[in-house]
């Protein structure tokens, strides 16, 4: 007989089969799992998401297969997980549009996959990185709320980073 | 298209908002109100504080002064006015913290651990951290280590000594010279005035140490003097060395010398005892103690740098000889210091054990008459030894020469892992920091080097050869053989 299943069911109903290895990449799955089943898994075990459409769940579950057996840097050390550069391969996994990016990092953070959440915290940095305040509006879609006055002296106060 | 800042959870926007650089972030902080609040958040500037102050960022390269000289003066404004007062009680905490030289690295060390765990601090200095944000202390150190980038500084020149100036310190307040003419003299760093002048030596002087209470001398004269520079008196002298006292060094009650009678002594001023360190085959040029390693070490013009165990006075390692890649001239200046990242070293075409050949025939013929190879095979003996247990040993040691270059040192392995050549003459004296390294020379330059890379940042010209020179977080200090002292700010 094959090993058990983790089933995961979207909010729109749909079923995902996936290994226990592949499901507990997320950290809320995996004690979810542990807790629910203390001797282990007999039979398949069903666990409903009802925050992610099939879409977003079949990403989030895309990552999770390709990283199954993926190393990651130690979560404590800030300093490894700050350098390391973006994973390339999650670097073209995220390019996805702006909506897709955010349900993933929201995914992301419900089911703690802390991985995948740097990732996209580092996708979104990218975007960010190296832009006028005037094309980040553009770029995020957002009004400058400040008053002239108010954005004549906001930018004296950030001068000091220019230019190095 | 989407406000990821907006809508997603605070602390993951704070998360994104770490991955940026400085520029970057002061850039959010001006897209709107929303975005300001997250940009300027304490907390990501607190991360950004803890990626760059007292250290190389991974990622940009960047890394910012600790400026604890600057901050140990805002805590002690009250009591500034020592100059015009006869009688301070100088603090003692003051004197740990702001007032003694830079390179100590347990206090760097501690000022880091400061900066990095703000909560369980010591009161006081925990109140002047908690209430300015982070970016501002940021942007503060920024500001500053640009200036260095660039080369943009002011300078200031002290004249008053009649012969040249052999050795010197300084702090936020005071800077001391010594000169040949057999002086000392005590500058206000701020007014550029002279305010004391201490004379007692019978010859020229060749070296100075001072802390937040007294200062300690030596010279061509043989004795080594301490002074309570506060009142301008001589309050001890000690005379012990057979030739002229070149090298001193002090902490706490211990003060050690070396000498042109070719020995190190370590005086003990509390037992007043006095121990001889024996080794040397030359003049003791440049004196060190390494305080949390309880250890010394001496440059020598036998080419070779020691390093002595304070506590049994046994000499634990000698840097030098062909093997180890050494200096082929009289060593001038030692530093120890303990770095914990990588430094860049140089790299050598083959990596046997023989590297290069074609110098070690070369230095046999340099090394001339006096060829010390006996000397160097009970050499290897003490480097192979392993060091005792303790910790805190000094990782690394920088050495400048009369070869014209500047060396880096591996201390447990006693081999010289770098050499940094640009002086076109002898180089008389080095400083260093965290980030930066101090050269002067007899080629009337001053050199500012990347300590991580190794490379030179900038070149000074003087009108006359540099014997001298002292560093801090934002200015150096250079005297030279005319009698001038220069220094240059860059805040």
């Amino acid at each position: 007989m094959s090993e058990p299943k983790v089933i995961l069911v979207s909010f729109d109903d749909e079923k995902f089969p996936v290994d226990v290895q592949v499901a507990e990449k997320s950290v809320l799955i995996k004690n979810m799992i542990n807790d629910l089943n203390p001797d282990g898994l007999q039979e398949d075990f069903e666990i409903p998401i009802p925050m992610l459409r099939s879409t977003v769940l079949a990403k989030v579950l895309e990552w999770c297969e390709h990283h199954r057996n993926s190393e990651f840097p130690d979560d404590d050390d800030d300093d490894a997980k700050k350098t390391a550069p973006i994973d390339e391969w999650d670097k073209n996994f995220l390019k996805v549009d702006q909506e897709m990016l955010y349900e993933i990092m929201q995914a992301a953070n419900y089911l703690n996959i802390r991985q995948l959440l740097d990732s996209g915290c580092k996708t979104v940095a990218e975007m960010i990185k190296n832009k006028s305040p005037e094309e980040l509006r553009r770029t995020f879609n957002i009004v400058n709320d400040f008053s002239p006055e108010e954005e004549a002296a906001i930018r004296r106060e950030n001068e000091w980073a220019e230019d190095r | 298209m989407y406000d990821f800042l907006s809508a997603l959870p605070s602390e993951i926007s704070l998360k994104i908002l770490c991955y940026l650089d400085c520029a970057s972030l002061c850039n959010a902080a001006q897209v709107s109100r929303k975005w300001k609040s997250l940009a300027d958040d304490d907390r990501v500037w607190h991360h950004m504080c803890e990626q760059h102050i007292d250290r190389k960022c991974p990622n940009c390269g960047w890394g910012l002064p600790l400026m604890h000289m600057k901050r140990a003066r805002e805590m002690n404004d009250e009591d500034s006015k020592l100059s015009a007062s006869p009688v301070t009680s100088p603090t003692s905490t003051m004197s740990s913290v702001g007032e003694k030289r830079e390179h100590e690295s347990d206090e760097v060390e501690n000022e880091l651990k400061r900066i990095k765990m703000s909560q369980n601090e010591h009161a006081r200095q925990k109140k002047v951290l908690k209430k300015r944000p982070w970016k501002s202390v940021y942007s503060e150190r920024y500001k500053l280590e640009k200036n260095w980038r660039k080369g943009l500084c002011t300078i200031k020149t002290f004249q008053g000594h009649t012969d040249g100036v052999t050795c010197l310190q300084f702090n936020q307040k005071y800077l001391m010279t010594g000169s040949y003419d057999a002086t000392v003299k005590i500058w206000r760093v701020d007014t550029g005035e002279c305010i004391r002048t201490l004379t007692g030596h019978k010859k020229g002087i060749r070296s100075l140490a001072f802390d937040g209470q007294k200062l300690i001398t030596s010279g061509l004269d043989s004795t080594i003097k301490v002074w309570n520079y506060h009142t301008g008196n001589c309050i001890s002298t000690y005379r012990g060395h057979t030739d002229a006292v070149v090298s001193v060094d002090f902490l706490n009650k211990t003060i050690v010398s070396g000498s042109a009678d070719h020995t190190v002594k370590v005086w003990h001023v509390d037992s007043r005892t006095c121990y001889t360190l024996r080794g040397h085959t030359d003049w003791v040029n440049s004196v060190k103690i390494h305080a949390l390693s309880n250890t010394v070490f001496s440059a020598s013009d036998d080419t070779t740098v020691r390093m002595w165990d304070l506590e049994n006075n046994n000499c634990l390692r000698v840097f030098g000889g062909v093997n180890n890649n050494g200096h082929i001239g009289q060593v001038q200046c030692v530093i120890p210091f303990i770095y914990n990242n990588e430094l860049v070293e140089d790299v050598y075409e083959s990596d046997t054990g023989l590297n290069q050949p074609s110098r070690s025939n070369e230095s046999v013929n340099l090394s001339g008459d006096s060829d010390p190879s006996e000397q160097f095979a009970s050499d290897s003996e003490i480097n192979n030894t392993p060091l005792p247990e303790k910790l805190g040993y000094p990782t690394h040691l920088l050495t400048c020469s009369l070869d014209n270059t500047i060396k880096l040192w591996e201390v447990k392995s006693g081999k010289c892992i770098r050499t940094q050549f640009g002086h076109i003459d002898v180089v008389w004296s080095l400083s260093a920091d965290t980030f930066r390294i101090i050269s002067g020379a007899h080629d009337r330059l001053v050199k500012v080097w990347d300590l991580q890379n190794g490379r030179c940042l900038h070149t000074f010209s003087n009108n006359s050869s540099v014997s001298c020179v002292g560093l801090s977080d934002s200015r150096f200090a250079a005297g030279l053989e005319n009698g001038t002292v220069k220094m240059w700010s860059f805040d």
